[in-house]
């Protein structure tokens, strides 16, 4: 009977019980637990994310769900090396994509936790999953940049603070002898422009404190480079170099930003005797000058044969970026997203990709020349206006 | 000074032409046009206030675009031509000297960018009671006025374009710009605006009304 009862409820459970049961979607479940995360700190993730030019609607009678809307693609422009993750796929998928959800997941607590030991947590849950995927090749470049760019972020007030605005009162009067000794020099136009600005650069040192983020990328790519990590190798290598060059965007704005605070309205046109091409190429000079350590270090451990071009891409990027906007301050989060399509190009044969950055480059050149020329004229005038009669 | 030699007018074809040059700014009224040429002397560029002068002489140095007209310096175009604006020293008022430098960086990268590295002021600015190394921000609005004019003095130009010169500066100071420009008269062209009475005998005047100006060399 009870055989006869078991086989009854077995022909008919089972179907039912298989009909049930749903194959798990790792990467759909990931999914909806950022959503849900984003969900319970939208507030907070408004005040961070928000690009100041959006930053009025922090003021607007917006509920929780609206202002996931507003904050849930910004938030996810943060989270793009997770999205680049799951995006190409990996051999052991169920580890990465935990690893990088958990990784997604603690940069956002990262990002709402002011200080104190949360924040030690968050970043502990962010390292020992970047510990797991770095062991694979790809995704370890990506989420270490993720990484960096909001856990380490943190660190840039106390950074900013240690260099401050200006140099203390001593170190100016050491550094004094210097510069004299450097306009006594006389040299070229050129070298005339460039010593301005380098001396622009030590009034307004705060720049510095943006270079924490190739840092660490490279400081990262060393580490894995020397240890031979997992089955990171030679393609692995190159676009972890690329990330590298990528990452020191943010210190060329910021060095363009502090030679645009000290310099003026009339940083772009110092004398009417200097050609506007003179000054860009020396505008271009100064910016990459702090990421020439970091190309070369790519050069070093990489033949990635677009790297040039796309390191002069960057640069350029940068220009464009605070020739367009000289007064708003650096955003990570855009600027890293304007530079990281050109890292698509990596998929592309080397002929066509070459092309392309070339291509990229001529265009990047004509639109920083017609940025200038608009910004030029809007100082000139500017300028005509205060010491004229009419307003 | 020290640096180029002096500018033989023959040879540079000293002559400064402006033929119906105006501005307009934004919803402002038509500054000019004016049409005069200059050679070698003291010229007087006349108006009232808010005539439009300081703008006439910025788009006569080519640090503004004129809307109309034609402006020749010894033959060059300075509007259009960047390499043609070494010829013409300007000294605005007020002066767009870069307060982050001290008035002798200021000097040198002005003489370099001109091409004339060698070039130094330093008797000039001791004859004016200037000090070289005073920073540029710390600088009293005569100091600024002594520094904006040596300023246009870099390279030793042909043709001198000078915003109320005598403004803002001490008697001493008003003596030796006057002695300094009454030495340029025969080899330089100088055009200066000046208000109330001028210390010195200009060779002709040009006079610019609010919206039309008119010419009458004397």
């Amino acid at each position: 009977m009870l055989v006869v009862t078991y086989g009854l409820a077995s022909r008919l459970i089972d179907p039912l019980l298989r009909s049930l049961l749903v194959e798990v979607d790792l990467r759909a479940v990931s999914f909806v637990v950022l959503s849900v995360t984003f969900l319970a700190f939208a507030g907070r993730l408004r005040a961070i994310l928000l690009p100041s030019n959006l930053s009025s609607l922090a003021r607007q009678p917006v509920g929780n769900l609206e202002l996931v809307f507003l904050t849930y693609p910004w938030a996810t422009l943060l989270a793009w090396p997770w999205l680049l993750v799951v995006g190409f796929g990996q051999p052991a998928l169920t580890v990465f994509v935990l690893a990088s959800t958990v990784a997604t997941i603690g940069v956002i607590g990262l990002c709402a936790t002011r200080r104190g030991w949360r924040r030690l947590v968050w970043s502990s849950a962010l390292g020992a999953s970047l510990f797991v995927i770095d062991r694979h090749e790809m995704s370890a470049y990506p989420l270490a940049l993720l990484a960096v760019t909001i856990g380490v972020g943190a660190l840039e007030t106390d950074l900013h603070a240690a260099f401050g605005e200006a140099p203390a009162r001593s170190s100016r009067q050491r550094s004094e002898r210097f510069f004299s000794a450097l306009w006594r020099t006389g040299g070229s136009p050129l070298a005339a422009l460039l010593r301005r600005d380098l001396l622009a650069l030590w009034r307004r040192p705060g720049w510095v404190s943006r270079a924490w983020l190739p840092i660490v990328c490279a400081l990262f790519l060393l580490l894995v480079s020397a240890h031979g990590n997992g089955n990171c190798h030679a393609a692995c290598l190159d676009r972890g170099v690329l990330f590298l060059v990528a990452s020191s965007a943010i210190v060329c704005v910021a060095v363009l930003s502090s030679i645009r605070h000290v310099q003026g309205p009339r940083w772009l046109t110092p004398d009417r005797t200097v050609p506007p091409g003179r000054r860009l190429l020396s505008l271009g000079l100064i910016a990459a000058a702090p990421c020439l350590p970091f190309i070369a270090l790519a050069a070093s451990l990489s033949a990635e044969p677009s790297l040039l071009p796309f390191s002069i891409s960057v640069v350029l990027i940068s220009l464009y970026r605070q020739l367009a906007d000289p007064d708003r301050d650096v955003e990570i989060g855009m600027l890293l997203c304007s530079v990281v399509p050109l890292l698509f190009m990596t998929l592309l044969p080397v002929i066509e990709r070459l092309l392309l950055t070339t291509g990229v480059l001529l265009v990047l050149l004509y639109l920083v020349n017609r940025q200038a020329r608009r910004q030029r004229h809007a100082s000139g005038t500017t300028g005509a206006c205060a010491s004229a009669a009419w307003p | 000074m020290t640096g180029k030699p002096t500018i033989d007018a023959r040879e540079q074809n000293l002559q400064l032409v402006v033929e119906n040059v105006a501005f307009q700014y934004t919803a402002g009224p038509l500054i000019g046009s004016l049409t005069f040429q200059l050679g070698p002397g003291l010229h007087r560029l006349d108006g009232i206030n808010g005539a439009g002068k300081s703008t006439i002489l910025r788009c006569l140095s080519g640090d503004l675009q004129p809307i109309r007209g034609h402006v020749t310096a010894c033959g060059r175009d300075p509007v259009n031509d960047v390499s043609a604006r070494v010829l013409i020293g300007h000294a605005p008022y007020p002066d767009d000297l870069p307060t982050f430098l001290n008035i002798e960086q200021a000097l040198a990268d002005l003489a370099a960018f001109r091409r004339c590295p060698e070039w130094r002021g330093n008797a000039l600015a001791e004859r004016l009671s200037l000090p070289l190394d005073l920073p540029l921000a710390h600088a009293s609005a005569g100091q600024r006025r002594k520094a904006g004019l040596l300023a246009s003095l870099v390279g030793d130009p042909p043709i001198l374009l000078l915003d109320e010169p005598w403004a803002a500066i001490d008697h001493a100071a008003i003596d030796v710009v006057t002695s300094l420009l009454e030495s340029l008269r025969a080899t330089r062209i100088v055009l200066f605006t000046c208000h109330g009475e001028c210390p010195l005998e200009p060779d002709t005047t040009h006079r610019l009304e609010a919206s039309a100006a008119s010419s009458d060399g004397q």
